[in-house]
């Protein structure tokens, strides 16, 4: 029979073949830390997108990057800006020059002093358009960054900006080595090139797979003594489903969530074995109505669909803890730390409210001419919590005769859509649409400025009011705070009137922690920074 | 046979360059703006915006385009990642290696219980034994392998603490994730199996050997096994292909980062070149996959040959 062993041997030999590779399996993981180094497992819900400050924009990709690389200015652990790598700085009278003073005992992981020719680099690196950094529309306004002493640092504006300390609180103002950089070219950033910079972490070179996660370890070089991290190592692991994101915390495989499902939050609160801990963030889930497109540049009508919603139900039975209920404000009130007593007075007693009232959403719809009802297409990307929201409007505005189509589109898409960039017949493609903004840091002028000034891609609303974009200017160049805010709340009575943005919800940010770390708190800036030094082990 | 081979991979070839050109232009349907891929969103002003597309090759025409990809793949070079910004080659170097152990894993471990199971319920067809391994079968071929995986990481990772509930790096990690894709697999392999054993073991040669005195082990493994096995050969090999797809789910449930995680992950942020280059590397293996079986089947039987 020798046919018969001849088929014996192929098969054996795949067998062979299939438990080799199966048999290949162990040694891996490798890089930092021996076996008893103390590692924090951090779980994400998507991959980073590069080891590069100048891509750090996302909820995913910066508190990594913030491990490793640190800016001119941080938002400390109570949310308040304070400086890292620059001591101190001033603000020229005419608001038009942000001098720095810089750090000269700060160095990078690999050992070496952070000179100024780093510093300098790095934020005009932005500036550089083979280098295609997502942040270069944050320095839009500057005019030039230069050396203006031994330790000093100067930016000079275009214009006057009152909100441009923020800026560089962002990844937007961190510093990597300059001849590191350099050397890397394009692989900087990359898998096998990282990053080099001052912070309290460093890249462990070739552990990032993507889609799975990557290690950080310790910069034994770190400059400041008072900022050293418990945890010899942070790993973290990319964990796209939801429902696996969740057992990984219960099964104590991860030991934080920077980014818990808002749909299972319930399961994670349930867990006497895990803390959530929550904090509003600065964002807010809107549905703008297209100017470009009639009858939805008319208030009547964004007025008709805001009573004809019942948002108090929606968030009771759909949002629960996901997120706030909002007002006729396009921003929560973290957004107003100035005079806070003064806006909260605003908010709750001075704009009109919107209340659910389906009588006066049918008088405000027959104001407009459409007494006989209307067709709408709601577009939304595939969020599951605000297709859920979209069906209950769907069904809600249904019953004062607006018939609202739902058109939901991939994620990629529907940003798209957001932007400006899918035009049909030169218009923006939707009369309403949902999608979310959040401000980089807690001033309302990263919203109202994107948001409602004209020509501004992010104004999905295609808004445009001369009164506004002078309003807006103008409060950007009122050095007096007070005065500043004179100016917000004459912008803000216009808006709440117009009602161009209807606000769905305000996200409450949540970090879902195992209880056998402790030292964490949530702060809504976490988006810019998660101070995981702080972390360290229960007990 | 050395004829009969390279017809096949002749074929094969034909077969590459319509995929290539189906996959390539189909991707290209997607409404969305390849520069808003590239930087997720953000603005950017229009000199970085023309360097984009100058370095992806978004300036020229899509037939140029295809003529650059195919080009660079003959070279080796699959092209840029949007979302990453890194050699697609690197990236898919990174992942293949676990979706290769969790299918090969998954297909070793359906054989070896799949095909002795599919011999017992032929010999013991139309027994107790029978029906009711047959209706378990039956509902392990309809489960979806994303639920099962579902179920064994609540069970045996949440309840049981017996494996890590996701990530890889050991053999531990990969135990869930591969029984899951398996079982699917074992319960039509060993239907398959038993449907042709029963087949087998009613044909005259076998009456003919019983009447020779031939013995019953001797029966069913040397004669009638060898003649069962073609169709067992076929539906293992379209699985394997299969699996490359069904690692998807279970990479996505387990959080293996594996190819097929790749790929889902790429659609969703319309990363052309890495869908491109995972799909095509998809159909180059089943392609591969394909000659391979039609070779075993030569061997096994000489008549496929001499058609």
């Amino acid at each position: 029979m020798p046919k018969l062993r001849r088929l014996a041997s192929v098969v054996l030999a795949g067998l062979m073949l299939a438990s080799a590779l199966a048999g290949c399996v162990g040694g891996g993981g490798g890089g930092g830390g021996g076996d008893d180094a103390k590692t924090l497992k951090i779980g994400l819900d998507s991959d980073i997108l590069k080891l590069d400050p100048a891509y750090a924009y996302d909820f995913t990709t910066n508190p990594v990057i913030n491990q490793i690389s640190q800016g001119l200015m941080y938002f400390d652990q109570n949310t308040q800006l304070a400086p890292l790598l620059a001591k101190s700085w001033r603000v020229e009278e005419d608001g038009l020059a942000y001098i720095y003073d810089i750090r000269d005992d700060a160095t990078f992981s690999d050992g070496t002093p952070m000179e100024m020719e780093d510093v300098v680099y790095s934020l005009n690196r932005h500036f550089d358009d083979s280098v295609g950094s997502l942040l270069a529309g944050q320095l839009e306004n500057v005019e030039s960054i230069t050396q203006s002493g031994d330790w000093e640092l100067t930016v000079k504006l275009k214009s006057a900006d009152s909100t441009f300390i923020n800026t560089l609180a962002g990844t937007v103002g961190h510093v990597v080595k300059k001849e590191y950089c350099e050397a890397q070219g394009d692989s900087f950033g990359s898998i096998n090139g990282g990053l080099i910079g001052t912070g309290p972490y460093k890249y462990v070179l070739g552990s990032w797979v993507t889609g799975t996660g990557l290690k950080l370890e310790r910069n034994e070089n770190y400059w400041n003594e008072d900022d050293i991290g418990y945890y010899d190592i942070l790993e973290f692991k990319v964990i796209a489903e939801e429902t696996t994101r969740v057992a990984a915390i219960q099964n104590g495989d991860v030991d934080i969530l920077t980014l818990p499902p808002p749909a299972l939050l319930d399961t994670l609160y349930g867990d006497a074995k895990i803390t959530v801990l929550d904090q509003p963030s600065y964002g807010l889930v809107y549905m703008a109505f297209n100017y470009a497109k009639k009858p939805f540049d008319d208030p009547r009508i964004h007025k008709a669909v805001a009573h004809g919603i019942n948002f108090v139900e929606i968030h009771q039975t759909l949002v629960k803890r996901a997120g706030q209920i909002g007002t006729a404000i396009p921003g929560s009130e973290a957004m107003f730390p100035v005079e806070a007593d003064r806006w909260q007075n605003y908010r709750h007693n001075t704009i009109p409210v919107y209340e659910y009232n389906p009588e006066k959403a049918a008088a405000f719809l027959a104001e407009a001419g459409y007494a006989d009802g209307l067709e709408v297409s709601l577009m939304t990307n595939e969020d599951g919590m605000r297709n859920a929201i979209c069906l209950a409007i769907q069904e809600q505005l249904g019953e004062i005769g607006i018939n609202v189509t739902i058109n939901k589109v991939s994620g990629d898409e529907h940003t798209s859509y957001q932007f400006g960039e899918i035009l049909e017949d030169g218009l923006r493609g939707y009369d309403i649409l949902m999608a979310g903004w959040s401000a980089d840091y807690p001033d309302i002028g990263n919203i109202i400025e994107p948001l409602l000034k004209s020509g501004q891609t992010a104004n999905a609303a295609v808004y445009s009011n001369p009164e506004i974009d002078a309003l807006i200017v103008a409060q950007f160049a009122a050095t007096d705070p007070i005065e500043r805010n004179d100016l917000l709340f004459e912008l803000m009575d216009i808006v709440t009137e117009e009602l161009p943005y209807l606000v769905a919800l305000h996200p409450i940010k949540t970090y879902a922690l195992s209880n056998k770390v402790t030292g964490l708190d949530a702060k809504a800036n976490w988006v810019a920074n998660v101070h995981f030094q702080d972390a360290r082990p229960a007990e | 046979m050395a004829k009969y081979l390279l017809k096949r991979l002749l074929q094969s070839l034909v077969v590459l360059v319509v995929v290539s050109a189906v996959i390539f232009f189909t991707v290209r349907l997607s409404p969305s703006d390849p520069i808003a891929s590239i930087t997720k969103g953000k603005t950017v002003t229009a000199q970085v915006r023309e360097d984009l597309l100058r370095r992806f090759n978004l300036d020229k025409s899509p037939i140029q385009q295809y003529y650059l990809w195919i080009g660079g793949m003959l070279k080796g070079d699959f092209g840029e990642s949007y979302q990453y910004r890194q050699p697609v080659s690197l990236l898919v170097s990174q992942r293949v290696k676990t979706t290769v152990q969790l299918a090969a894993l998954s297909t070793v471990l359906a054989i070896l219980i799949a095909v002795p199971l599919g011999i017992v319920l032929a010999v013991k067809a139309n027994s107790f034994t029978d029906k009711a391994l047959s209706i378990i079968s039956l509902v392990f071929v309809a489960s979806p392998t994303f639920l099962i995986g579902v179920i064994f990481m609540l069970v045996f990772a949440l309840r049981l603490k017996w494996f890590p509930s996701m990530g890889t790096g050991s053999f531990r990690h990969l135990v869930l994730p591969s029984c899951a894709m398996a079982i699917n697999m074992v319960a039509l392999t060993s239907r398959i199996t038993r449907q042709s054993m029963i087949e087998e073991l009613s044909s005259d040669y076998i009456t003919a050997a019983y009447a020779k005195g031939v013995g019953p082990l001797r029966i069913i493994f040397i004669h009638a096994l060898r003649n069962a096995v073609i169709p067992v050969i076929t539906i293992t090999s379209l699985q394997i292909g299969g699996m490359l797809v069904g690692a998807v789910l279970v990479e996505t449930v387990f959080a293996m980062g594996g190819l097929g995680d790749l790929l889902i992950s790429s659609i969703k942020s319309s990363d052309y070149p890495v869908v491109q280059g995972v799909t095509m590397m998809m159909i180059v293996v089943y392609c591969a996959l394909s000659v391979v079986v039609d070779t075993l089947y030569a061997i096994i039987d000489p008549r496929i040959r001499l058609q």
